[in-house]
This record gives structure tokens, sequence and C-alpha cells, in this order.
């Protein structure tokens, strides 16, 4: 059930409606979005329900062993059991078939031919998110920053809330599991919000990043060897805001889902691309994935307590499983790698600060940070890295000409305006809406589902749904 | 939360029901299938007894008896012969039927939107005591645009997902708005994209793939295959010869073959067939040849009119005589 189908909306519009009936009813109202959540969750595979369940009770049963345990080698005990079933699962689903193929690959030149069966299990969506959901209770719990929940429906719709299920944000159980106990706030003002966020996010999602794909960048990427340098170039930018586009769309979808539901999940996104240099990047982009990394990965290596090598060390091997944290591949562990060494080589915040550049400084470095991240998106969306070498050496070629539609080129000049004006004026022209009388207003919004729907062009789902 | 708060909801799903009940009440009026006003007329106004569809019997052929038993042929294909534009007695299975006689009972194993897949899958699936003798495949278009999103690769889905086949998916696809939309703005926007003058070996390998497990599906179930070329309004391959409304309909299904590269690869996946066919030892029926260019046979680049079917129905006749003589001792004798 994608957020962009007819399906999805009856589906919310009624879950809306039934969260209306019971909105006073705690206990009642919990039950309903867990039933929708797990609905939501079996219309894309009703087998894998049984592995989210299996996540909770496991994480649900060793968060209370946890808080009525008070020797630290059984805490620690019971936070590995944790650890090795949420990643054992994830292991087994998403990177198995990468590592038995890299081991014999590696064996191979030793003159061992071990050829590790494969498995034939889908991937379950969204499987990567909520790992990590669950993983970061089990690992506050064990921190005790945070108090055990002992309400099993509220734990289960904190792993399985159904907006954020599939792609994030990842939201944290000390953020959700507290706007579960005190229940949902919904004003005129937040519903209304969330409205306009959904169509804002779907906006992003079917105008800007599906149509970039159709008109021009899956085409290029396809067959890089047919098109010029300039096309190559333009797919490149293309693909930067189709990401972008598609992936904040996706988030924003959720946020607004979730604010119509009466909850706050975390922003995913800040205009990455304004970003001056990696680490402002990376605190731009994916927030919720870069904090999780930062407070459960990097801060336990070491973080930058250590030496400058120990730091860039941590730094490199956080963004590293970042990296393959997208997928078992080797373009996305040389992404993550590329995106490490740039960090090891970004200076500390605090030097950056002191330098207080111009505004022509900032621009340059801006253009900069945008164009070292657009070579990481390269090595993210070139599925066979045969066709990197194609890439690269036709983007140099300089060759002229070109096969994009003038349409393309005015979808991804809107793209950029959108994403480098001071402030979003998608956001500044939807609270003018509100303002608008109820039947205009729905007018609107109707006209809005018929302009997405006829623009919907059948083109994949929400990128980093296969994450 | 009050219900005030989803009032400017259920208002614009309100005003999104007005608006499919006026486009739906026009499209009716004319003739055309509609969501809400009793699903197809044309179906209805062309209901002839002893044709399906009917209760029990989904084709758009002849209804046999509970009992019949008589040696089965399927034409397995697409909207090419289920075709709602025809009366289900004009179509060309049924006048095949006609003309092969008594002894043989034709089915249209057709259905709008099938490609040579779900064909296969039907095959598979369907129960021992109503599989035919023969299953005439007659399919290409829909594979066409089914591969053209692909690239011409056969995919499997890399996640869990089931996306796109559920009903309200296909309720909405049966709206008239929906209808208006694709034609309007989605084949609009789709003819910006980037098109391929065909789809290469790629294309064409995934093709073959798809025709070889028809016939290894018939093979397991005891049928025998037999392959036909398909056939379109204008020959040669000059996109100048096609009438806007065929250019236009290409572009509705998928925009990144261009209107050369639909002729180019029609073209060369009919040679796909003839190669298949000579490869595997099966009877070739080249309706290609027989048929491509007479345009008064056709209403656009692939779909036939009540003519065509009938000059249809003849190139199969023609075809099957020898594998009917063969198999039943002399059916298919013109009659």
């Amino acid at each position: 059930m994608n957020f962009n189908s007819f399906q999805f909306l009856i589906f919310f519009i009624c879950v809306l409606t039934l969260n209306a009936a019971l909105y006073r009813r705690a206990k009642g109202r919990n039950v309903l979005l867990l039933a929708s959540s797990y609905a939501f969750y079996m219309s894309w595979n009703w087998k894998y329900a049984g592995l989210i369940a299996l996540s909770t009770l496991v994480d649900y049963a060793l968060g209370l062993r946890l808080a009525g345990e008070d020797r630290q080698a059984r805490r620690r005990m019971l936070l590995v059991v944790s650890l090795t079933m949420n990643l054992g699962l994830l292991g087994l689903f998403k990177y198995y078939n990468f590592f038995a193929d890299a081991t014999g690959d590696l064996l191979r030149p030793l003159g061992l031919d071990l050829s590790l069966p494969h498995h034939s299990f889908l991937l379950p969506v969204g499987i990567s998110f909520y790992t990590f959901q669950t993983l970061s209770y089990t690992i506050d719990l064990y921190r005790r920053a945070i108090p055990c929940e002992r309400n099993l429906t509220r734990f289960a719709l904190f792993v399985s809330f159904f907006p954020q299920l599939v792609a994030g944000p990842i939201v944290r159980a000390k953020d959700f599991l507290p706007q579960l106990r005190r229940g949902p706030r919904v004003t005129d003002e937040r519903f209304n919000g969330g409205l306009r966020r959904i169509f804002r996010g779907l906006l992003k999602k079917v105008v800007i990043a599906d149509l970039l794909a159709s008109l021009g960048v899956d085409a290029v990427f396809a067959n890089p060897a047919d098109f010029s340098s300039l096309d190559l170039l333009c797919a490149l930018y293309g693909y930067a805001f189709q990401i972008y586009n598609d992936f904040s769309g996706y988030s924003d979808i959720a946020i607004g889902a979730a604010l119509m539901l009466g909850f706050d999940i975390p922003e995913n996104f800040k205009r990455p691309y304004m970003a001056a240099n990696m680490r402002e990047f990376w605190r731009r982009w994916h927030i919720s994935l870069s904090t999780w990394l930062r407070d459960y990965l990097y801060i336990p290596l070491g973080g930058s307590r250590g030496s400058r090598s120990r730091t860039h060390a941590n730094l490199f091997a956080t963004m590293l499983l970042g990296g393959l944290w997208h997928g078992a591949a080797l373009n996305f562990v040389l992404w993550g790698a590329w995106h490490g060494g740039l960090l090891a080589l970004t200076p500390r915040r605090k030097a950056v600060v002191k330098q207080n550049p111009g505004l022509r400084i900032t621009i340059l470095r801006r253009l900069l940070c945008f164009h070292l991240v657009l070579v990481g998106w390269l090595l993210f969306r070139i599925e066979d890295l045969a066709d990197l070498g194609v890439y690269t050496s036709g983007m140099l070629a300089g060759s002229g000409g070109s096969r994009l539609s003038p349409l393309y080129f005015g979808l991804l000049a809107l793209a950029a305006l959108l994403h480098f004006t001071p402030r979003d004026p998608l956001v500044r022209g939807g609270h003018l809406i509100d303002r608008l009388p109820l039947p205009a207003r729905a007018a609107l919004w109707a006209g809005m589902v018929l302009l997405l729907g006829g623009m919907s062009l059948e083109g994949p789902s929400f990128i980093y749904f296969q994450f | 939360m009050r219900f005030q708060q989803l009032k400017v909801i259920y208002f614009s799903l309100l005003l999104l029901l007005a608006a499919e009940c006026v486009v739906e009440l026009r499209a009716s009026g004319r003739g055309f299938d509609t969501v809400l006003f009793g699903g197809d007329p044309l179906e209805r106004s062309q209901a002839t007894p002893g044709y399906g569809p009917a209760p029990g019997w989904p084709y758009r052929s002849h209804v046999p008896d509970p009992d019949d038993r008589r040696p089965r042929v399927w034409l397995a294909s697409g909207s090419y012969l289920h075709d709602v534009h025809v009366p289900p007695a004009s179509n060309a299975a049924s006048r095949l039927n006609l003309a092969l006689g008594a002894e043989v009972l034709v089915v249209n194993y057709s259905g709008a939107g099938w490609d040579m897949t779900h064909n296969t899958l039907m095959l598979r699936g369907e129960q021992a005591d109503a599989l035919p003798g023969i299953a005439v495949l007659y399919q290409l278009t829909n594979d066409l645009t089914a591969l053209a999103r692909t690239g011409g690769q056969e995919t499997q889905r890399q996640s869990g997902t089931n996306n796109g086949d559920d009903f309200f998916s296909r309720t909405l696809e049966r709206t008239t708005s929906y209808a208006h939309l694709t034609t309007a703005i989605t084949a609009r926007l789709a003819s910006h994209s980037v098109q391929e003058d065909g789809l290469g070996v790629q294309g064409a390998t995934g093709y073959a793939s798809r025709v070889r497990d028809f016939i290894r599906a018939c093979r397991e179930r005891g049928v025998q295959p037999v392959l036909c070329t398909l056939a379109r309004s204008t020959g040669g391959q000059d996109p100048a010869t096609l009438r806007p409304e065929e250019r236009r309909n290409m572009f509705r299904y998928i925009g990144n073959v261009s209107a050369l590269g639909w002729l180019r690869t029609i073209d060369r996946w009919n040679d796909v067939l003839r190669r298949v066919a000579e490869e595997e030892g099966l009877l070739l029926i080249d309706v290609d040849r027989a048929l491509t260019g007479r345009r008064e046979l056709f209403r656009d680049l692939v779909h036939f009119t009540e003519e065509g079917h009938q000059a249809l129905a003849e190139v199969l006749r023609a075809g099957l005589q020898p594998l009917l003589k063969a198999s039943l001792g002399g059916a298919g004798e013109a009659k």
C-alpha cells in the first residue's frame, strides 16, 4: 500500500474516522492504531507481519527483564540477546546472500571453493527501519535512559506505527512512548498542517521525483553509453533531486499522517543541499538515521574522544556501516566509504564557525559540498560498477546535444528553485490555504487528488522502501 | 479530535464522487463501460443468446452444454480477441467456431489487458477436464508494454510487496475519471520521456522466454501449442503512416518506446515467433503476412473491426486445418 495509492487514501480516511470515534478512549484508540498498522504492513506482504510481532514480543519481554535486573552482567547478556535476535534477522534477510558470495570470492584465490547456498526470501519491507527502532529501545533501557514500557499494546504500536513503519523517520522510544502514554493531541491547526504536509510530500514525490525519474534519470542510468556528457551530468543532478524529493516526500507524508492522528515524529530533512560542508550535510540529510548512527554506533566506538586518527577511523567505520545499512551491495559500501572519507577530512565544527566566511565563500562551499555529495549519488545509483567507468568517462568526454526533453530541464530547474530559495514556497503557500472557506479548501484538495492521480506515471514506489 | 476536523476530507471526497458521476453519466450515455452505471453497457447491448460472458462462462464465445465433450481449441489472447467493441457472436473466436463446424468447440480464452504471462498462468491453473487439445497464442503488444517498463528484462520483485493488484486499484482503474486523466495528462507527460527506438536484444530475449514458457506450460498439460504472428494496420516502419489516435494510444500505456520503436519491436518479435516455432517444431500461423497493412480491417494499430475479426477467423481456420485434419480426421474443412 503505497502512500501515493488510492488504496492508502481510502485506508487512511477510514483510520481517521475511527480514530475520531475512539479519540477519548485511550485503550480502544491504541488497539485501533495497532490493528491499522498491522493491516497496513500486511498489505505489503502478510507473511512478514510475524517478523515484526516476533521482534516486538522479544524486545518487550527483554525490556521487562532489563527493568527488573540490577546485575550488570545479566543486563549485558539481555542486551546481547536483543542485538543478536534483531541484527540476526536483519542479517539473514538482507545480508546473508551478499556475505555468502563475498566469502566465496575471498576464499577462491586461496584455492578453497566454498559456495555457500543462497536463500530466496524476499526482503521484508521496512525491516532496517523497525529493527533500528526496537534496538534503540533496548539500548536506551540498558543505559537506563528511559523507563520500561509495561503496556504491550503501546510498545507494539511504537514498533509498528504505520506512518513511519516502512521508510522512517526512525522514531526513538524516548520521543514516542511518552506521547502514547499522554495521548494524541489534535488541534485544528495541527490537523490542517498535517493535511498540507501530506500534499506537500505527494507533490514532491509525484511531480518532482517520479517525473524526473520517468522523463530522464532512469533511461540515462540504464544505458549511459547512449547519452551525451550534458545528459549524463543533468541526469546526475536529476537523481540528486529525485532521491531528495522521493525520500523527503515520503517523510513529509509520514509526518503529516502522524500529525493528523495527533502524534509528532521527528523531522528527517532540512534542505540538505544547502549544507556548506559534509558534517552539516549529515545534520540535514536523513537526520533520524544519522543521529541513530551517531548515538548508537559512533559514540560507543569512542566518537571524537580519542586521537584524531581514532576519530577518523570511527567516522569512517560508522559511515561504512551506514552505507551497508542501505543494502547488501558494493556500491552502497563505496558510497558509505566516500562519505566516511569526506567526513574525516572535514574540519570539526568549532574550526568552521571561527572562520565566519562571507557570502561568496559560503556559496562556493555549498556548491563544492553539493558536488561532492553528487559523486556519492553516482556511486549510490549505479547498479553495475562496470557502468561507473562508462558514466564518468562519458560525462568527462564533453560531448554536446541532448536526448532529454525541455520538460525535463524545466523540472530540474523547478526542483533546484524549490530547494535553494531561502524559504520553501510550498510551506509558505500552504498557510494561505487554511484561510480559504471550507468548500474552496475541499475543492482545492479534490483537484490536487485528480492532478496527482493523472501525473502518477507508473513509476517505482518510494526509493527507500527497498532499504 | 473531532469529526468536525474531518469535514474538509469528506467534502473533498463528495466533490470527487460528484465529478466521477458526471463524467460516468456522459460516458455511459455514449455506451462506455462505467463503474457506477451498471457495468458494461456495450456488453449488455451486444448480449447474444448462447454466447458468453454468461454465468459460469466468462469467455466471449459460444456457451457449450455442461456435458459437452468436444475437442476444444483455445484462442489465448488479450484485448485483440476479447474485444468488447465487437458483439461476442462476431469476434474471431465465434466465427472460427462456426467455420470449423460441430466437431470442435472454440473457446475465446482472452481478456482485455492480459499479456502472455497471464495466458500461461491461466493455462497452468485450469482444471484438467476443461483443457483444450490445441491452444492458439495471439499475443504481443501487451508483452511489449510489460517488458518496456523494465527495459526489456523479466524482473522479479525485490521486496515482499503485492501492490497494484488490490480491489481499490482495480476499481480506480475502471473509473471514467481515471481514463480521462490517463489520456489527458499521463499520456502527454509520457510522450516527453526519453524514448528508445526498440527494446533491443534484451526485449527480444524476454519475449522469447515468455513464448517458451507458454509452450512449456502447454506441454506440461498435454496441450498442443500453436503460435501466431501479430498483424497491424500499417506495413513498413514509417511512424508517419500512423494516425494520431494510434500514436497517442501507445503513450497511454508506456512512454519510453517511440512510435518507431513500437513498429520495429512488433516486426522483430514476429520474427522471434517464427524462429521459436521452427526451433520447437510447432505450427505457426503467419497472421502478420496475411493481414498487415489492410487498414480497413483495423480500428487502431492492432485491434480489429468486425470485418477484421472475420478475416482473422479465416486465416486461423486455414492455418489450423492441417493440424485438425491430423488430430480429428477432417474437422476444419470449409463449411
